[in-house]
């Protein structure tokens, strides 16, 4: 009799679950919207930080200045003894892991950075000198000021230069890598290209991660710091590492100053002009020529090359973060590619004119 | 006898070890533990596994035949599971189709682009006739009269887009990189160095 009972009871249990989960599980959508246009609004607070930034004492966050933070960082950076293995993520694609290193050897700063995974490529610095150790082509060394590593050098090296395009706002205390870390938003001053969240170590001063965002809101790539060791004395590498081993510098003949009769004539805010000169593409072999944009954080390449082809439509699309545009007028063919958001590369494009070669070389 | 298996186990990894294949040829205790060294090696790699032995399979049938079926299953695990991880997938499918998207969109730009070359040529004299209502057969005829050489060319110009592209993005690498060592060198920007 109870077994009869129990029986009939279950499907009815069965109906009555299955409603309350249809109600639940539209709460859950309805919520979902909610919070997308929440984000829209406010986009790169999460609210992990924001509960952080309350329960922290509000003593230190007020206290605490801006440009003193990356003050302290560039200092970090280019001084201490230190060790830290980066993962890079680009959504889509696989992480990719390195080992950074950084030292003083007899008062000049070392620096290695090697992808942890595939052929052992490496890259060793010393002072000025960079040498590339890779097992697909012979080892060389460039003079350079710094390794092109996931951080972006300047943010991290020299914060001046990048405050002409962005303005770096302290949103509070968070912790990263299991330390406690300095958050910072740096935001496009024109709103036109990407924006960085960046987690600096609270004690050190170092980078632990930092967050590219798109114009959305959206993670487009993201360095992250899995572990990092300050040490008193220089990495054990370092002390067999010798710059005499190193291949020598190779001198690369300083460019031609060309002028060339086309101008880009409005810039996005705090872009600048590097580069300019005519050139070759290494794997086509065709003349190009060419202009570096620059913001400090972000490099832009624009390129003016003769089309032999037709091309009725702009090709425009985006890989591991960068953008390629390019569209072919009266059989030239121009393209813009760097990590800009697409609607930027295509106000460059735009903006690019024809100019009296003679009047421009005039100052 | 451990240290027998050990070594073939190495062997099998492409180790160094003191196993032969005659070892292996002259024991029939080898062949069984090499084969299934192989066969736990590809399992765990992820390899296609192709089982010629019917002696485990089998053994697993029977196996499944043994089990007590369960009449009664529970209500709230059954229903409610299936839901939400259906709901999880759908999530995840739809930025798969958005990647997916990004990527067809670069290929029909450049499928689009070959085919009115084409066929061009073709419409001009029909559509000059009176008999204008024409016009679209011979606009889908020209497409069916395409020669497999006019097909390769349209593959090779797409090869031949592709090709440029990435020459582009290779040099814009290589102008970053080389951008470390014009700072130090030209540390005045360019705007200031113009020739006279």
């Amino acid at each position: 009799m109870h077994d009869i009972f129990s029986s009939k009871q279950r499907p009815i249990a069965a109906i009555a679950s299955l409603f309350s989960f249809i109600l639940v599980f539209q709460a859950s959508t309805f919520s979902v919207y909610a919070t997308e246009s929440d984000t829209l609004t406010v986009p790169t607070v999460p609210e992990a930080e924001v509960a952080d930034t309350i329960n922290e004492p509000i003593v230190s966050t007020v206290t605490m200045n801006v440009d003193d933070l990356l003050t302290h960082m560039s200092v970090a950076t280019n001084t201490l003894n230190y060790q830290s293995t980066l993962i890079v993520y680009r959504p889509g694609y696989e992480p990719i892991p390195y080992l950074w290193k950084h030292g003083i050897k007899d008062g000049q700063s070392v620096e290695l950075l090697s992808e942890l995974n595939g052929p052992n490529a490496r890259i060793v610095r010393f002072g000025d000198q960079v040498s590339f150790l890779n097992p697909d082509m012979p080892a060389h060394s460039l003079q350079q000021s710094h390794i092109h590593g996931p951080f972006a050098h300047n943010l991290i090296r020299n914060p001046e230069l990048i405050s002409e395009a962005y303005e770096v706002i302290l949103v509070g205390k968070s912790r990263s890598a299991g330390n406690e870390a300095w958050q910072l938003r740096i935001v496009s001053r024109d709103n036109s290209r990407y924006h960085y969240i960046l987690w600096m170590d609270a004690q050190s001063h170092l980078p632990l991660k930092l967050n590219t965002l798109n114009v959305k809101g959206e993670l487009i790539e993201q360095v992250q710091a899995t572990n990092l060791h300050i040490t008193e004395t220089l990495d054990a590498d370092f002390a067999q590492l010798k710059q005499d081993d190193m291949p020598q510098i190779m001198h690369i003949n300083p460019p031609k100053a060309f002028t060339l009769n086309w101008e880009i004539s409005r810039l996005p805010v705090g872009m600048k002009k590097v580069k300019r000169d005519i050139h070759r593409l290494s794997i086509t072999d065709d003349v190009v020529e060419y202009v570096l944009l620059s913001d400090g954080m972000v490099d832009v390449s624009v390129y003016l090359q003769k089309a032999s082809f037709a091309q009725p439509e702009d090709v425009l699309f985006t890989k591991d973060a960068v953008t390629f545009l390019s569209r072919v007028n009266d059989a030239l063919q121009v393209s813009v590619i760097g990590k800009i958001p697409p609607a930027t590369a295509q106000r460059i494009l735009q903006m690019i004119e024809s100019v009296d070669a003679t009047a421009a070389a005039k100052p | 006898m451990s240290d027998k298996f050990e070594q073939l186990s190495a062997w099998v990894d492409g180790e160094q070890s003191t196993t032969r294949v005659d070892d292996v040829k002259a024991d029939v205790q080898l062949q069984q533990k090499w084969q299934d060294y192989h066969l736990v090696g590809d399992t765990l790699r992820g390899d296609e596994v192709l089982l010629t032995d019917k002696s485990l399979l089998e053994s697993i049938a029977d196996a499944l035949d043994d089990e007590p079926t369960v009449l009664a299953p529970n209500p709230n695990k059954s229903k409610i599971i299936p839901i939400w991880s259906n709901v999880v997938s759908l999530a995840k499918q739809s930025s798969q189709f958005a990647v997916a998207a990004s990527v067809a969109a670069v290929m029909i730009l450049g499928v689009q682009n070959y085919n009115t070359e084409v066929t061009q040529p073709f419409m001009t004299a029909p559509t000059s006739g009176p008999q204008g209502g024409l016009a679209p057969v011979s606009l889908s005829q020209s497409r069916t009269i395409q020669t497999p050489e006019q097909q390769m060319n349209e593959r090779q110009a797409v090869l031949e887009q592709r090709k440029r592209i990435n020459a582009l993005l290779v040099d814009h690498q290589q102008q970053i990189r080389l951008q470390a060592a014009l700072e130090k060198v030209n540390t005045p920007p360019i705007e200031q160095v113009k020739p006279e």
